[in-house]
C-alpha cells in the first residue's frame, strides 16, 4: 500500500502526548482560509519555488532542460514557473540540487514511512509518544491512513489522528479502531460561517465527533483561534457548550492561537492567501486568552494553549 | 550563639524557602552586587606583572620552585585588595572586577605587540581598557621578558615539520604556549576541612624527614620550602582582608553591614589557615584558595567541581542547628557566584579566537553519583543551580551530572535553568563518563567522583594534572591534505615550501573510496604524532619554567612525593588534544563515496577541479555534493563515516605516553577553534566554501540537520564517546516553543535520557532568547537549523522573512517572561 506524504517531522511535541513523529498526508476536502499548510490541500503534486535558493541559469539551468511542458522560462538570472503550463511531472525538481524547485508530494509505501518513524522508537517509549497522522486530512487518503495506523499499532506504536472530521462516518469508525486518540478540530459552530471559511458545512463534522465519542475513543477537540472569524464570544461559548453537552468524556480542549507562519508557502505556490491581513494575537495579550479560557472553564472544561 | 544574636543575612525572609522551587529572583544585595561588577570594563591589570619581574630579578639564582613560591608570596603581600559594598565572600584576583592580570613569564611578545600595534581597546573580540600608566609599567618590564619566556623557549625547540604543520593550521597548541596549564579541580576539601596551616606543618615534617642520599633530595627540599612559602603568602593575604574588613566595620554606619563586615573579618582570620566551621567560612576558604591558585598561574578552567558535595556537610550542620536558614545558604552561594563571575582572563588575539569568551571556565557540577555509587543529589545541588539562574553571569560554568539514579526533580531544575537562556547548565552522562575514565586506568571510586573542568573534560578532583586543553586538531585539514598529495589546496600556497603532510597522491589518482579513507587515516596519524611531539616539548618547558607549588598542595599525592604537579606529582597525568570538524569530514567522505565512487554521477576530475577553484564556476558540482546524506540525520550511511573519522583520530592519540609518566587521551570539542580553523581550511567536498567555519564539536554542520533534534541525538550518539575520554561536545539550539510548560520539560528530559542511554556524553542546550533571534535575523548562517515548532507546523526561523520573524521574536519574549 502506497500513499502521498508531503512531510515527515520528528520531535513533534504539540500534537498528541509525548515525543511524536508527524506524518503529514497530502489532500484535504477543506479549504480553510487560514490554512498554514496550503501545500497539503491538493492531492496532486504542486511545485514549490524558492527563488533565493536558485543557482541562476547562467551557472546551472538544468531545470530548463528537464522541463518537457514548457512551464519554465528564464527570468533575470533565475527562472519563472508557469502554473498553467506545469503538468506536475516533477522532473525539474529531480535535477534541482539546491532545492529551489521542490515537489510537495512524495509517494511512499507504508513500510518506508514506518522505517523512518521507527528510528525514534526509543524516544516514543521513554515519553509515551508515537506517530500522529496529520495533513491535509488523513481520511482523505483513507486506505493509506488505515494501513499506516494498523501497521504502526501492530508494531506497538501509538497512533494519534489529527482530523477535520469531514468524512463519511464509516471511514472514521474504521480508522478509530486502529487509533489511540483523535485530535479533532471544531472550527466553527455556525454551518454558514463554516461553509464560508472552510468550504464545507459543519453538520457531518459535529455528528461524527458525537459518534466517535460514543465509541469510547479518547478525543481532544481543538479550536484554532482565528481573530475576527471564530474567536467571538458567541461562537466560543457555543463550542464549549456543545462539547460539554455532547462529549462527556472530554475534559480538555486544545486552543491553537492563530499564526501566519504559513504565509511564505502561499508565495512559493504562487497562491493568494485570503487572511494575509489577519494579525495574530500576541500571547502577551493575556486578557484575550483569559477571556477565551473563561468561556471553556465556565463549562467545566480545561484547556491547553498551543497543543 | 542564640537566635537573638544570630546575624540575619536576608532579613524578613521566611524559613519555608524551598530550593526545589524555581525562585530565580535574587535579593537586592545580590542584584546590586552583580550590577556593580558589570559596571566595570575589562581592563589590563599590570600589578602582578610588575611584582613578578621584581621578584624574579631578586631571586635569579634560586631553584625554580623557590622563585615561583616567592613571587607568589610577594604578589599576595602587595597586590591591591578590595571589599565590595554588597559582598559576603571576599578576595579578589585582579585590581578591579573584570580586570585581567598579565602573566609575562609565559609569553610577553604579544602583550607588547598588541599594545603598540593593535590596541587592546579596538579588538573585535574581547576588547580591554589599558590606561597609559599601565602601558608604561608594561613597557618597563619588556626587556626582561621578551625572548626569555616559556613560549620563546618551547618554540625554539620545535622542529621544522612541526612548524610547517602549525603554519598550515593542521593543529594549534597556542593555549599552553601563551599561558598556564590550569584545567584542574583541586582537593578543596583539604583546605576547607583541615586548613593550610596543617599543610605547612606536613611540609615541614616531610622536609625534615628527607633522606639526604635520595638523588632527588635537593628538588624535594626546594619543593617543601616552596610549599611553606606559598602558605605563608596565603596567610598574609587572608589577614589583609581581615584587617580591611575590621577597618571598614569601624567606619560603617549601617548596623547590618557592620556586623557582616565583622563576620567577614572573623572568617578571614580563620580560613584558609584553619578548618572551616560553617558554610560561610567554608565558602570563604574555597574562594581564597581559588583566587590564589589563579594568581599563581593563569591557567584557564580551574574548576570548583563538585561544590554541592564538599560543601554539603557544612550546609547540613548549619541548617539543622539553625545557624543558617536555607534561604541564607542560598544567599551565601549567590554571593560566591558573583565572586566567580568577577574574574576574567586576557588572552592574545589568536588564542582569543579559539577560546572566545573572556570567562575563565570555572566549571561547577551538581548531582551525579557518590564515590560509592549512590545518587549524590542534595539540597545544595538545587541551590547552586538556582544561583546560576539568579546571578545570570557567564561564570561559573554550570553543569549537571546525571546518572540512571538521578531524581526527576534534578532534571526539572536543570531544564528550568536552561530555559533562562544562559546556555547553562550543560548536561553530563555518568553512565558514559565513568566507564570512559575506567578505560584510562582510573580507579572506580575516583571515576565515580569525577568533576568536569573547563568546557567538557572529565577529571578526578584533587588527584589529576590533566592538561585537558593541550591543542586543537583540524581533521578537515587532514582530509584536504589527503586529497592533495600532502599540499594545502589554497592556490596561493607556495609549493617551494614543500609538503605539509605525507605524499598520499591526489583525489585524481584514487580509484576506490577505500583509498580516500586510507589517505585520510595516514595524514591523521602523521599529524597526531606531531601534535604529541609539540605537547611534550611544551610540557617539559612548563616543568622547567613554571611549576605550580600552590596548586600542588591540593593535588595528591604531590605533597607526599615532594614532587610538583607540573612534573608528574599527581596520581593521574593526562594530556588531551581535541579533534575538530568530524561532521565536515563525515559529510565530505559521504559525498565522495556516494556521488563519485558509488553512483558515479560526478567524476574525480569534476570534484577535484571544483575544489581547487573553491567552487567558482562549478556551483552545480557544489550543490550536488551538498545534497547529503549529512551527519546529524540518523542516517547510518554518513554516521558510520563520522564514527570512522573520529575513531581514526582517537585511536592514534590514546595511550601515547606523555612527559609526566601519564598518557594522552583524545577529546572531541572545539571551544571556538572551529572558526579560525575554518578560515584556514580550503573548500571541502561537503560543499563548504573555503574560509567558512567548521562544525563545532560533534555537532552536525550548521543547517545540515534537517530531521529534528532526535535525529541529531541519535547520529551523535553513534560516535564513540567512551574512547573520547577528554570530553565530547554537542551544541543544540532549541526555540522555547519546543520546551513550553511541564509537557515541554518532560519531552525534553526524555529526549536527553534516550541520548544518554545511547551513549552520548554531553549536551549543551541553548534555549534561544529573543535577543539571540534578533542576532539570527542579522546572521542567518549561524542559526540555519533553528526550528520554530507549533502545533501541526514547524519552520526554519531564518527562512521566515522579517515580518514573521518578528512574530516569533515577540512570542519568544512572551515565553521567557
Amino acid at each position: 500500500m502506497r500513499g502521498y506524504v508531503f512531510d515527515l517531522q520528528k520531535y513533534s511535541v504539540h500534537d498528541g502526548p509525548g515525543i511524536r513523529t508527524l506524518i503529514f498526508l497530502k489532500g484535504c476536502p477543506l479549504r480553510c482560509v487560514w490554512c498554514c499548510n496550503p501545500e497539503s490541500q491538493a492531492i496532486d503534486d504542486e511545485i514549490m519555488h524558492y527563488p533565493d535558493l536558485c543557482l541562476g541559469v547562467d551557472r546551472c539551468g538544468l531545470c530548463l532542460g528537464a522541463c518537457e511542458a514548457g512551464a519554465l522560462l528564464p527570468q533575470g538570472r533565475g527562472i519563472t514557473l508557469s502554473r498553467q503550463a506545469c503538468i506536475q511531472c516533477g522532473k525539474c525538481t529531480r535535477v534541482c540540487h539546491p532545492g529551489a524547485l521542490k515537489s510537495t508530494r512524495q509517494e511512499m509505501p507504508v513500510e518506508d514511512v514506518y522505517d523512518y518513524a521507527i528510528q525514534d522508537r526509543a524516544f516514543y517509549r521513554r515519553s509515551g509518544g508515537g506517530v500522529t497522522l496529520s495533513g491535509g486530512e488523513p481520511l482523505y487518503q483513507f486506505d493509506f491512513s488505515l494501513a499506516l495506523s494498523a501497521y504502526f499499532r501492530s508494531k506497538g506504536i501509538s497512533v494519534v489522528v489529527e482530523t477535520t472530521g469531514y468524512s463519511p462516518w464509516e471511514k472514521i469508525k474504521a480508522l478509530a479502531e486502529h487509533a489511540d486518540m483523535f485530535l479533532y478540530d471544531i472550527k466553527h459552530m455556525d454551518p454558514e460561517m463554516h461553509l464560508e471559511y472552510t468550504g464545507v458545512g459543519n453538520e457531518v463534522i459535529l455528528e461524527n465527533i458525537i459518534k466517535l465519542e460514543k465509541m469510547g475513543v479518547p478525543i481532544k477537540p481543538r479550536v484554532p483561534l482565528i481573530p475576527g472569524i471564530n474567536d467571538d464570544h458567541d461562537n466560543l461559548s457555543r463550542t464549549a457548550s456543545f462539547i460539554a453537552r455532547n462529549l462527556h468524556s472530554v475534559k480538555t480542549v486544545g486552543l491553537l492561537p492563530y499564526h501566519r507562519l504559513g504565509l511564505p508557502k502561499y508565495q512559493q505556490l504562487a497562491r493568494h492567501c485570503d487572511v494575509s491581513m489577519v494579525l495574530p494575537v500576541s500571547r502577551s495579550q493575556w486578557r484575550y486568552y483569559d477571556r477565551v479560557a473563561t468561556v471553556f472553564a465556565s463549562q467545566g472544561l480545561r484547556y491547553t494553549l498551543g497543543s | 550563639m542564640t537566635s537573638a544574636e544570630r546575624l540575619c543575612l536576608v532579613p524578613g525572609w521566611d524559613k519555608s524557602y524551598d530550593p526545589l522551587e524555581h525562585d530565580f529572583n535574587p535579593s537586592m544585595r545580590i542584584k546590586a552586587d552583580v550590577e556593580e561588577v558589570l559596571s566595570y570594563s575589562s581592563e589590563v591589570d599590570p600589578e602582578r606583572a610588575v611584582i613578578i619581574t621584581q621578584s624574579y630579578k631578586e631571586n635569579e639564582g634560586e631553584h625554580i620552585y623557590i622563585r615561583r613560591a616567592k613571587f607568589l608570596r610577594n604578589v599576595l603581600e602587595r597586590k591591591t585588595i578590595y571589599i565590595k559594598r554588597n559582598e559576603l565572600i571576599v578576595g579578589n584576583l585582579a585590581f578591579k572586577p573584570l580586570a585581567s592580570m598579565i602573566f609575562p613569564e609565559f609569553s610577553y611578545r604579544w602583550v607588547i605587540n598588541e599594545m603598540e600595534n593593535h590596541p587592546f581597546e579596538e579588538r573585535d573580540l574581547e576588547p580591554y581598557v589599558i590606561p597609559e600608566d599601565t602601558k608604561e609599567k608594561l613597557r618597563g618590564i619588556a626587556d626582561y621578558w621578551v625572548g626569555s619566556t616559556l613560549c620563546d623557549r618551547a618554540e625554539g625547540l620545535f622542529p621544522e615539520a612541526l612548524k610547517k604543520a602549525l603554519d598550515a593550521s593542521v593543529f594549534s597548541v597556542g593555549n599552553y604556549l601563551t599561558g598556564g596549564i590550569g584545567h584542574y579541580t583541586m582537593g578543596y576539601e583539604k583546605a576547607i576541612n583541615h586548613g593550610l596551616a596543617c599543610v605547612r606543618d606536613e611540609a615541614r615534617t616531610r622536609m625534615s624527614a628527607l633522606d639526604p642520599t635520595d638523588p632527588d633530595y635537593a628538588d624535594k627540599k626546594a619543593f617543601y620550602s616552596a610549599v611553606t612559602i606559598v602558605v605563608d603568602g596565603a596567610e598574609v593575604y587572608a589577614s589583609r582582608y581581615a584587617q580591611m574588613a575590621e577597618d571598614m566595620a569601624e567606619k560603617e554606619s549601617d548596623a547590618q553591614r557592620k556586623r557582616e563586615l565583622l563576620r567577614i573579618a572573623g572568617n578571614s582570620r580563620r580560613v584558609p589557615m584553619y578548618p572551616a566551621r560553617d558554610l560561610w567560612e567554608a565558602c570563604q576558604a574555597f574562594w581564597f584558595v581559588q583566587v590564589i591558585v589563579q594568581i599563581e598561574s593563569n591557567g584557564h578552567s580551574i574548576s570548583p567541581g563538585r561544590l554541592d558535595q564538599y560543601m554539603f556537610p557544612f550546609y547540613e550542620k548549619d541548617t539543622a542547628s539553625g545557624n543558617l536558614t536555607k534561604r541564607e545558604a542560598q544567599e551565601i552561594i549567590d554571593s560566591l557566584w558573583v565572586k566567580l563571575g568577577e574574574t576574567e582572563k586576557i588572552k592574545c588575539k589568536e588564542v582569543t579566537r579559539a577560546f572566545s569568551g573572556a570567562c575563565k571556565s570555572q566549571n561547577v557540577q551538581a548531582g551525579g553519583v557518590t564515590p560509592e555509587g549512590k545518587d549524590a543529589t542534595n539540597d545544595l545541588s538545587y541551590i547552586i543551580l538556582n544561583s546560576t539562574a539568579r546571578t545570570k553571569m557567564c561564570e561559573p560554568a554550570m553543569s549537571v551530572r546525571f546518572s540512571n539514579k538521578s531524581p526527576e526533580e534534578l532534571w526539572e531544575k536543570a531544564i528550568e535553568v536552561i530555559k533562562v537562556g544562559l546556555g547553562m547548565p550543560a548536561l553530563y552522562n555518568d553512565e558514559v563518563i565513568i566507564p570512559a575514565l575506567l578505560n584510562r586506568g582510573v580507579e572506580l571510586e575516583d571515576a565515580r567522583n569525577y568533576s568536569i573542568v573547563g568546557c567538557v573534560e572529565p577529571h578526578v578532583p584533587g588527584k589529576t594534572y590533566g592538561w585537558h586543553d593541550s591543542g586543537f586538531f583540524n581533521l578537515a585539514k587532514c582530509l584536504e591534505l589527503a586529497l592533495n598529495d600532502g599540499y594545502p589546496m589554497d592556490p596561493s600556497y607556495d609549493r617551494n615550501l614543500g609538503r605539509v603532510g605525507l605524499p598520499t597522491g591526489t583525489l585524481l589518482g584514487m580509484g576506490t573510496f577505500d583509498e580516500v579513507l586510507k589517505a585520510y587515516d595516514k595524514q591523521v596519524k602523521y599529524f597526531v604524532d606531531l601534535i604529541i611531539l609539540a605537547n611534550n616539548i611544551i610540557d617539559r618547558t612548563h616543568q622547567e619554567m613554571a611549576p605550580v607549588p600552590f596548586a600542588s598542595i591540593l593535588i595528591d599525592p604531590c605533597l607526599e612525593k615532594g614532587l610538583d604537579a607540573s612534573r608528574g606529582g599527581a596520581k593521574y597525568n593526562f594530556t588531551g588534544p581535541q579533534g575538530i570538524a568530524i561532521a565536515n569530514v563525515a559529510d565530505s567522505l559521504a559525498a565522495l563515496k556516494k556521488y563519485v565512487f558509488t553512483a558515479g554521477v560526478l567524476s574525480r576530475e569534476d570534484v577535484y577541479n571544483a575544489l581547487l577553484r573553491n567552487w567558482k564556476g562549478c556551483e552545480v558540482v557544489q550543490s550536488r555534493l551538498s545534497q547529503g546524506p549529512h551527519f546529524g540525520n540518523d542516517d547510518d550511511y554518513v554516521d558510520e563515516l563520522a564514527h570512522h573519522a573520529a575513531l581514526a583520530y582517537c585511536k592514534c592519540v590514546e595511550k601515547k605516553p606523555n612527559a609526566r609518566n601519564g598518557i594522552f587521551q583524545p577529546g572531541l570539542y572545539p571551544v571556538s577553534a572551529n572558526v579560525p580553523f575554518g578560515e584556514s581550511t580550503w573548500a571541502t567536498p561537503d560543499g563548504r566554501e573555503a574560509g567558512i567555519p567548521l562544525a563545532d564539536g560533534i555537532s552536525p554542520v550548521h543547517g545540515r540537520d534537517v530531521n529534528g533534534p532526535t535525529a541529531v541525538l541519535k547520529s551523535v550518539a553513534k560516535v564513540d564517546h567512551v574512547i573520547a575520554s577528554n570530553g565530547t561536545l554537542l551544541n543544540q539550539k532549541f526555540h522555547p516553543s519546543a520546551l513550553e510548560g511541564i509537557e515541554g520539560n518532560r519531552n525534553f528530559m526524555n529526549a536527553m535520557r534516550v541520548y544518554f542511554e545511547f551513549g552520548g556524553l554531553h549536551n549543551q542546550v541553548n534555549v534561544v532568547s529573543a535577543d539571540v533571534l534578533r542576532d539570527a535575523q542579522k546572521n542567518p548562517g549561524k542559526y540555519a537549523n533553528l526550528v520554530v515548532r507549533v502545533a501541526g507546523y514547524s519552520a526554519y526561523f531564518v527562512r521566515l522573512g522579517p515580518v514573521l520573524q518578528n512574530d516569533i521574536i515577540e512570542r519568544t519574549e512572551f515565553l521567557a517572561s
